[in-house]
């Protein structure tokens, strides 16, 4: 739901919001609508009224949204036209660490706990509606309600099993690599996959043995048999006992990572106590001079020093690193803590997240979902430039069309970390100084400003974006 | 008695889908649609069984708890 995005045209459908036909997503003038369907009308009513909608807004579990004037349908098929709150940064399962990923699970069972007590039932599981906002976890999508009919069982039940539970079922028990797997199965992971890669002893966990291992084994069992048996229903208790299994389930998952290469960084890094406390100056008195600046993308961030500079001066910060296990602990801070403005994402800089889905627009592309205001890259430089042969005028290009402003360390070849990265790899990078550093970057910036960091020999500069010619 | 008819043929699916509980890898076109359906109803009738035993047997165990502490009480007042 960015307005900016490139995939999303004004007074046009969002390219991710076909398959249901209750209603869909659309831009108008720079803000987010909802139009929903007549064919939903019924089901809109019995949510609106039941009373549930105010119970899950007051918990702080779906969007809050405002009807507007009908005049805004794109369709004649047009019911009731609503405008939902704005959400800062939409962000994708493929991006969340453990602990979001399992926030996101438990919202949307209790979102089902608490709809089935209101006769209404979530016919859509997908991680996809859920979002964070100062990381509490949102349900978005306001038409995923309907009608609960006696002796149905949850619609849903195989979409979460295949978006949460057998994700973090492998995470859990596998790799936290694994969630990376949601970028190539656009519907969740496939559950004999998942069920193929679980360990033997997850079969004797009944929550696992049933909601993955026999799920799987009676997919393929009536996967040619069809099902029409409709005298065939589950009783009230039936349903509520699988939820509660499948929130004891989720429950019962948990990560505990050792120690990464990253994340006792601070403790390790080449700074002397006076010279780390510098840094901060730097960035707080730079993101002063950056007034205008609403967001900010912080590229390499780890457990989050920096970002929390820039969230407490009241910017929407998203907060990137690639390790998960430094994700994890900048998340459980920032939720400890109840900080605002920001949120720890997954994104390695060298392959950030593509379009994916049905035409290649279902799911934005990290750098479709910018430009952010300001682009924070504070010892990253390095990593691109030598450690992923990037030249420095291919990263002047990428880091102009990301941001409007740019606060950017520069690590001279002389640093330890570099000569660390060097060590093992022939010195092919000539031109990796300061001074071919400011040139590329001169061809898309203007530096604005640069500081030597007290006690090191690294930089740095303050940027803007030059404005097309 | 239709029911109970229901609760052995779905206990009797469940039987028989563990016994077959190995990893069949499905590369080729499946809908898991059916599937996942027929399962829920299944394991929502086993987990819907043990959560009615679960209510029976604390109103159980509160009814002997009661009777006995009754009996108790009524012993030591004689």
């Amino acid at each position: 739901m960015n307005p900016r995005n490139d995939n999303f045209l004004n007074q046009m459908p969002s390219p991710g919001s076909f398959r249901d036909r209750s209603g869909f997503v659309f831009l108008r003038d720079y803000q987010i609508y909802r139009q929903v369907n007549k064919d939903y009308a019924d089901n809109y009513e019995a949510f609106m009224g039941s009373g549930l909608y105010n119970e899950l807004v007051k918990k702080r579990s779906l969007i809050e949204h405002e009807e507007v004037s009908i005049g805004y349908a794109l369709s004649d098929d047009a019911y009731k036209i609503i405008k939902p709150r704005l959400i800062p940064f939409i962000s994708y399962p493929y991006e969340w660490c453990f602990s979001q990923y399992k926030g996101a699970a438990l919202l949307t069972l209790d979102i089902q706990r608490t709809a089935f007590d209101y006769g209404m039932s979530l016919k859509d599981a997908s991680a996809y509606n859920i979002q964070f906002i100062d990381c509490e976890p949102v349900l978005i999508d306001t038409l995923s309600f309907e009608k609960y009919k006696e002796g149905e069982p949850w619609i849903a039940y195989r979409q979460f099993c295949q978006h949460f539970l057998g994700p973090l079922a492998l995470i859990c028990y596998k790799d936290v690599r694994l969630s990376q797997l949601m970028k190539v199965f656009i519907d969740g992971f496939p559950l004999d996959l998942v069920s193929s890669l679980l360990p033997f002893r997850t079969k004797t966990k009944f929550s696992l043995i049933s909601h993955i291992h026999l799920h799987s084994k009676a997919q393929k069992m009536f996967s040619d048999k069809g099902f029409n048996d409709k005298k065939r229903t589950i009783s009230r208790i039936g349903i509520i006992s699988i939820i509660d299994s499948l929130k004891s389930a989720v429950q019962s998952l948990t990560w505990d990572p050792e120690k990464t290469v990253w994340s006792d960084y601070y403790d390790k890094t080449n700074y002397t106590e006076r010279g780390f406390a510098h840094k901060r100056e730097i960035v707080s008195m730079y993101l002063d001079e950056l007034r205008e600046a609403k967001s900010l993308w912080d590229f390499g961030s780890n457990v989050g020093e920096f970002s929390r500079i820039a969230a407490r001066k009241g910017l929407q910060t998203i907060s990137f690193d690639a390790d998960p296990q430094v994700v994890e602990e900048n998340y459980l801070k920032a939720t400890r803590e109840g900080e605002k403005n920001l949120l720890p994402l997954l994104c390695d800089l060298t392959n950030p997240s593509p379009d994916i889905g049905w035409e290649n627009k279902e799911r934005s592309s990290l750098l479709k979902r910018g430009p952010a205001d300001t682009v924070l890259a504070l010892a990253v430089i390095h990593h691109l430039a030598i450690a992923n042969n990037v030249p420095l005028s291919n990263l002047a290009k990428f880091f102009s069309s990301i941001c409007k402003a740019l606060i950017i360390e520069f690590i001279p070849k002389s640093d330890t970390r570099v000569q660390k990265l060097l060590s093992t790899r022939q010195d092919i990078f000539k031109d990796y100084n300061q001074e071919c550093f400011e040139y590329e970057f001169k061809n898309y910036f203007s530096v604005l400003d640069s500081v030597l960091v007290k006690d090191s020999e690294r930089s740095i500069y303050l940027m803007r974006k030059l404005k097309p010619l | 008695m239709r029911n109970d008819v229901n609760l052995i043929l779905d206990i009797s699916v469940f039987l028989s889908i563990l016994y077959f509980l190995s990893t069949v890898k499905a590369f080729s076109y499946i809908d898991p649609g059916s599937g996942s359906y027929i399962l829920q109803i299944v394991i929502a009738s086993v987990l819907g069984i043990l959560t009615l035993i679960k209510i029976y047997w604390s109103k159980l165990k509160a009814f002997f708890v009661s009777f006995l502490s009754n009996k108790q009480d009524n012993e030591s007042t004689k």
